[in-house]
């Protein structure tokens, strides 16, 4: 079963191309990773796909419809959560109403019993409840954003590096947290630079470079790839 | 929380009461009246632009506009039709929602936000004015006196202040009400969150335009209802009414009391307008316009030292109760 596949999607910042033609494909129930040097268009694509940006073409087919060129709350509805970089909470509001937006602005709503689940994975969260998301740390913003992303029972979450700016032992909890919702059969596709983590995580991946896919297969073969690993994980 | 929110409701019931019994303090003076009365009046204004600048956080700029709408309406059905200013006002509403409609359909479709909002709002109103000094069937250079009577609830004119001022405050009571509403359901968690982070809001789903313009046209609908109160009250309309003064002054008390905070405007009216108004009365024979000073050194003192607004000094009240 086919979640989202993405064909010839060409986009940008204004008139300056970014992705120049980018075919993939996310199954059902997968964790795919789209990996790749900085500025390679890796959070272009992610945006692009949640409407942030206009594609010039191409199709982006959810669910059999193409969603190429909706306006992003449409997206959103139809199912496809975007966890942003750098979480982009509300900062204004509470950790408790920044959880409840998540549900407030699809027509699912909240299912019962998904914010104790999201509690039972972040507890954190649940003992922040009353505070400003302006308060909590890096770690925790990043924690309450992916919640954030998962109380609209998303079919699929697209996470735009979720390690960036955060302590190493913080990324390590939060990525044993996505191993727990994989298991769940969570759909996920993940854009990450910290390759090890991702790769690890992902049951596929595709390389990013300069717009285009370079190489895709399993995490583990491009993990392997000595090609790779020479010239863009810098393992 | 239960406890806590019953607390608050019996709190605000008190404070209507207070408000209601306070006329009768100075019955025999029509100064003090005619101050409570602005004050209330303001203070409709405030929390109904609480909703489109504090919730949603853009920076409106156009109270005056709607106020003029809603008070030419109102006396123009009067004067020429002979239509009661009590349906007047809600028909002033009516068309001051749907200019808002026709403004906020454009400007949130191309998404103009910030400073081009606040700018694009506030040449409304002086394009108000213009239109309307040239119109000179409905407004012209001179001020078109309403019919003056010592009572007459028909015309809504009366001699003393008294029954404006009551008028006023079932209006501010309404408003109130309404912003609480909001604030409280979807419609308001939606405005936070866009005027948080428009971008990170529509990736979770919020509807952008549609609720932005849903909050202006309340708000506008709301500001048209005072315009047509205010001109009764002063018993005439003349296009100094649409003021980019007073479009000013809501924008800048709803800021100072706390953005998004249902009593923080109220609260910000009710300290800085009585304030001002008893220093412009208490000063006004010596040193004219030094009341706008002191205003003015207040309104810096606050926003330096409470940026959240003046309602935040009651949040940290009774966080340390707690």
């Amino acid at each position: 079963m086919t979640a989202l596949r993405v064909q010839g999607l060409r986009s940008g910042y204004g008139k300056v191309p970014i992705l120049a033609g980018v075919d993939l494909l996310v199954a059902g129930g997968e964790v795919v990773a789209v990996v790749g040097p900085n500025g390679s268009g890796k959070s272009t694509l992610l945006k692009t796909i949640c409407g942030l940006i206009r594609p010039y073409s191409g199709q982006i087919l959810f669910d059999g419809r193409d969603m190429a060129g909706r306006p992003s709350y449409h997206i959103a509805r139809a199912g496809i959560s975007y966890v942003p970089e750098g979480g982009r909470l509300f900062p204004n509001m509470t950790v408790r109403e920044n959880l409840l937006m998540g549900a407030f602005a699809t027509p699912a709503n909240l299912k019962s019993g998904l914010l104790e689940e999201i509690y039972t994975l972040f507890p954190i969260l649940q003992r922040r409840g009353r505070q400003y998301a302006a308060t909590l740390s890096g770690g925790e913003k990043q924690m309450l954003a992916i919640s954030r992303g998962l109380v609209s029972s998303p079919k699929i979450l697209m996470l735009d590096e979720p390690s960036l700016g955060i302590a190493p032992k913080l990324v390590e909890e939060i990525y044993d947290r996505l191993h727990a919702l994989k298991a769940k059969g969570l759909t996920v596709l993940l854009v990450e630079q910290n390759t090890n983590f991702a790769l690890e995580l992902a049951d596929r991946a595709y390389v990013l470079e300069n717009g285009r896919i370079v190489l895709e297969g399993s995490g583990q073969d491009v993990a392997a790839n000595p090609e790779i690993k020479r010239h863009f994980l810098g393992l | 929380m239960r406890r806590n929110s019953r607390g608050s409701w019996l709190l605000a019931i008190a404070l209507a009461a207070v408000a209601a019994a306070l006329p009768l303090a100075f019955l025999r003076n029509q100064y003090n009246l005619i101050l409570l009365t602005t004050v209330a009046l303001y203070g409709v204004l405030t929390s109904a632009w609480n909703i489109i600048g504090g919730m949603a956080g853009q920076l409106d700029l156009s109270a005056g506009a709607y106020l003029g709408l809603g008070a030419y309406t109102t006396a123009t059905l009067l004067l020429r039709w002979n239509i009661t200013p009590w349906v007047g006002m809600f028909a002033g509403g009516v068309v001051a929602m749907g200019f808002a409609f026709l403004v906020g359909f454009p400007l949130f479709r191309f998404r103009i936000r910030e400073v081009w909002y606040a700018l694009s709002s506030s040449a409304l109103v002086v394009v108000l004015q213009v239109v309307f000094l040239l119109w000179k069937q409905v407004g012209g250079p001179m001020e078109r006196l309403l019919p003056s009577a010592s009572f007459s609830l028909y015309n809504l004119r009366f001699q003393s202040y008294l029954p404006y001022y009551y008028i006023m405050l079932v209006l501010l009571l309404a408003t109130l009400f309404i912003a609480y509403r909001i604030r409280t359901r979807r419609l308001g968690y939606y405005l936070l969150a866009l005027g948080d982070n428009e971008d990170a809001a529509e990736v979770l789903g919020v509807d952008a335009r549609g609720s932005k313009l849903k909050a202006l046209v309340i708000y506008a609908f709301l500001v048209g209802i005072t315009g047509g109160l205010y001109a009764c009250i002063y018993g005439f309309v003349h296009t100094s009414f649409f003021s980019p003064t007073i479009s000013m002054e809501v924008a800048i008390l709803g800021i100072v009391g706390g953005l998004g905070i249902i009593y923080g405007p109220l609260l910000a009216t009710v300290i800085l307008v009585t304030g001002r108004e008893l220093l412009r009365a208490g000063l006004g024979g010596r040193l004219q316009s030094l009341y706008l000073v002191i205003y003015a050194v207040v309104l810096i003192l606050i926003a330096l030292l409470r940026p959240r607004g003046l309602a935040s000094l009651l949040g940290a009240w009774r966080k340390e109760r707690r």
